[in-house]
């Protein structure tokens, strides 16, 4: 049995009340008085929050560019050591004050991601002042290696990303400044995948155990873009130039078998519509590819791939919404 | 502080004796937003809807159907009068809405290419778009479609206003912008009881972007465009008004010192505001969002700011030495009135 809550439980937001309003249950009176009874009317002292909330947003964030400005007119004159020094002298300071402010707390992990983002600013002043020659994907790679300590102790979502972003950024950067001459585009493609494939699949493995701070749904996301991403790239290239490289075929099996798989996991086992829609839009942009290319007349294929376009949107958005709707009375 | 539910409203409502209608379930049921599928999902659709489009406007061309300006004019306007009926019909679904909305405006193009090419004229071109949005404002049953034909019809007075090399003009066109939305703001209410809310509420929207939008030219040299002193004055006094209204609702006392705050406050933001109009407006909307709980309007003034005192002080002609004490005296003033604020009103919830 469907469980329908009742719509007078619901919050009183203000399009609630403005629809309330819309379908005169609330004359204009009433409506003004039921915005300020539900909060949605600032009183005097909400109004001075406001302006105190401004002042000082608009202040400190003018006062930090003022600073800024003023290192960046003095940068190309400072000592080495002083660059150094400041940078070094910046991250001692952020990782104290996030110990001191406590790493359950919301500003002592943004802290340390800050502490963390001023060390990959002094990595690369270190490299810029001895000029080391290092390639770009040793920067990151150094900064992944000498941070994961940090990202572990964390448990701060937001730094995991960015770190993971980092190790992709590392492999491409690698590919690009070393490992073209070595490898084809497949091994790209097949690293990337299996990096994303892995942290996705321990993120969804650590959410199910319940460790609470990996409920945040973007991550994720955000990871399977990145993995789906590599094995649609693959099937693209393997679609518009098969010959140049052989390794692209296995990549293009893994992609079919990894959009079934994924359907299949985000459609019963942990709905997640926007997995579904990353998933198919792949597929979908994969398969209009081809059709593009093996049909002959170019009239033929927009008008075609015009209507499949219709059909497959329409078939999603309705699939989606169907599923949506049993989970949600299965989880009720 | 959590939201109350609808109940508690109107339990708070009737206690204070406001007369409700009686409560019917029914009645109940349908006034609850009917309920959206996920942004996401929407914006799914409409790529699928959007991408459809272009791919059968471009076999129109490749297959040689769209052969004259007068068949694309005759196009357009059967395209956006068949949109028209189908935003009518109820209950279309995601896909169809987002398919007529791109259809409805690739029927526009078609329409303005087709009376821009016949006419030769831009002038033309431009009053005709205008007449066509104005109905499809009336006709087109749809929220963002308004809000297009808001913005169609701001571009189309801007192109006018190029045309008659009346630039200058822009000005009027600004602060009537911020009028309207203004106006759309203070009156919400009414307007929201009123037969007129649904065209007017996404052309308030369309009147706020459009208004920022302008707002960035003070930023640019190369179009010579003066007197924006005179836009940063008449957006403070319509911001002067919004206050005072404001402080009529909540029935304030103002104690003298908390007058002379905001009065050097009013005249600091008057000399600022007249070299950058921009934050004069982002405070407009700003104050206007956060007095109706709009976080659209607030997001996007938001934005804006930080958006437009960035690229102002990048595109000051000062070294950087100088643009760093300005900035840090700036900060330090405005920090400074932030401690007499809290100084004046102790009672105040201070920022955690």
């Amino acid at each position: 049995m469907v469980h329908v809550p009742d719509p007078l439980d619901l919050p009183a937001r203000p399009e609630s009340l403005r629809h309330q309003a819309v379908h005169d249950v609330l004359d204009v009176p009433a409506l003004r008085r039921a915005f300020t009874i539900a909060g949605h009317t600032p009183s005097a002292q909400r109004w001075m929050v406001f302006l105190d909330i401004l002042l000082l947003v608009l202040g400190a964030g003018m006062l930090l560019s003022g600073i800024v400005f003023f290192f960046a007119f003095n940068w190309a004159d400072m000592h080495r050591f002083a660059k150094l020094g400041l940078l070094q002298g910046g991250v001692v300071v952020a990782v104290g004050l996030a110990f001191w402010l406590g790493l359950d707390r919301i500003q002592g992990k943004v802290v340390l991601t800050v502490a963390a983002l001023l060390f990959g600013g002094l990595l690369a002043v270190y490299g810029q002042i001895y000029q080391t020659g290092a390639d770009a994907y040793e920067l990151f790679l150094s900064w992944s290696l000498f941070t994961i300590g940090w990202v572990v102790i964390s448990r701060f979502t937001p730094f995991w990303l960015i770190w993971l972003l980092a190790v992709n950024l590392t492999i491409l950067l690698y590919w690009d400044q070393a490992g073209s001459r070595q490898m084809p585009d497949s091994g790209l493609f097949a690293a990337i995948f299996a990096l994303n494939a892995v942290a996705l699949g321990l993120w969804e493995l650590a959410r199910q155990r319940g460790v609470a701070w990996v409920e945040s749904r973007w991550t994720p996301r955000v990871i399977a873009i990145l993995m789906i991403g590599a094995l649609a790239f693959a099937t693209q290239n393997l679609i518009l130039d098969s010959a140049r490289d052989r390794g692209l075929l296995p990549l293009f099996l893994m992609h079919i078998v990894a959009t079934g798989a994924l359907i299949y996991i985000y459609s019963y086992r942990l709905f997640d519509a926007f997995m579904l829609i990353v998933v198919t839009l792949a597929a979908f942009i994969c398969l209009n590819t081809w059709l593009a290319e093996v049909i002959d007349s170019e009239e033929g294929a927009l008008i075609l791939i015009g209507i499949l376009v219709i059909a497959q949107t329409a078939g999603v958005v309705t699939w989606i919404r169907s599923r949506a709707n049993m989970w949600e009375a299965q989880h009720q | 502080m959590s939201t109350p539910t609808i109940r508690q409203v109107l339990t708070q409502l009737q206690a204070e004796g406001v007369q409700l209608p009686p409560y019917d379930p029914q009645r109940v049921f349908r006034v609850q937003p009917p309920s959206s599928s996920p942004w996401y999902v929407r914006l799914f659709a409409g790529f699928g809807a959007w991408t459809a489009a272009l791919l059968l406007v471009a076999f129109l061309f490749v297959a040689n159907i769209i052969e004259s300006e007068g068949v694309a004019l005759v196009l357009g306007l059967v395209l956006c009068a068949g949109m028209v009926v189908l935003s009518r019909t109820r209950s279309t679904g995601d896909f169809l809405e987002q398919l007529g909305l791109s259809l409805s405006l690739v029927g526009q193009v078609l329409f303005a290419f087709g009376v821009a090419a016949l006419s030769n004229e831009a002038d033309v071109a431009a009053l005709a778009v205008i007449m066509l949005q104005l109905a499809l404002l009336a006709g087109y049953a749809d929220q963002f479609h308004r809000f297009l034909s808001g913005l169609w019809i701001v571009g189309a007075l801007l192109v006018l206003l190029v045309n008659a090399d009346q630039f200058n003009l822009i000005h009027l066109v600004i602060v009537g912008l911020a009028g309207l939305i203004t106006v759309i703001v203070v009156y919400e209410f009414e307007l929201l009881v009123s037969r007129w809310w649904e065209i007017v509420h996404p052309v308030g929207y369309a009147a706020t972007v459009a208004l920022l939008g302008l707002l960035v030219l003070p930023l640019q040299t190369e179009l010579a465009i003066q007197w924006w002193g005179f836009t940063a004055v008449a957006l403070l006094a319509i911001l002067g008004i919004v206050i005072w209204r404001i402080s009529i609702d909540l029935a304030l006392p103002v104690a003298p010192l908390q007058l002379g705050i905001g009065l050097v406050l009013g005249v600091g933001l008057m000399i600022l505001g007249v070299k950058m109009p921009g934050v004069a407006a982002a405070l407009l909307v700003l104050v206007l969002g956060y007095w109706r709980s709009n976080h659209i309007l607030l997001g996007l003034a938001g934005a804006f700011l930080v958006f437009y005192m960035s690229a102002y002080y990048y595109s000051l002609e000062l070294t950087l030495l100088n643009k760093s004490l300005l900035l840090l005296g700036t900060g330090g003033l405005l920090l400074t009135l932030r401690a007499v604020l809290l100084r004046t009103n102790p009672e105040s919830e201070e920022v955690q």
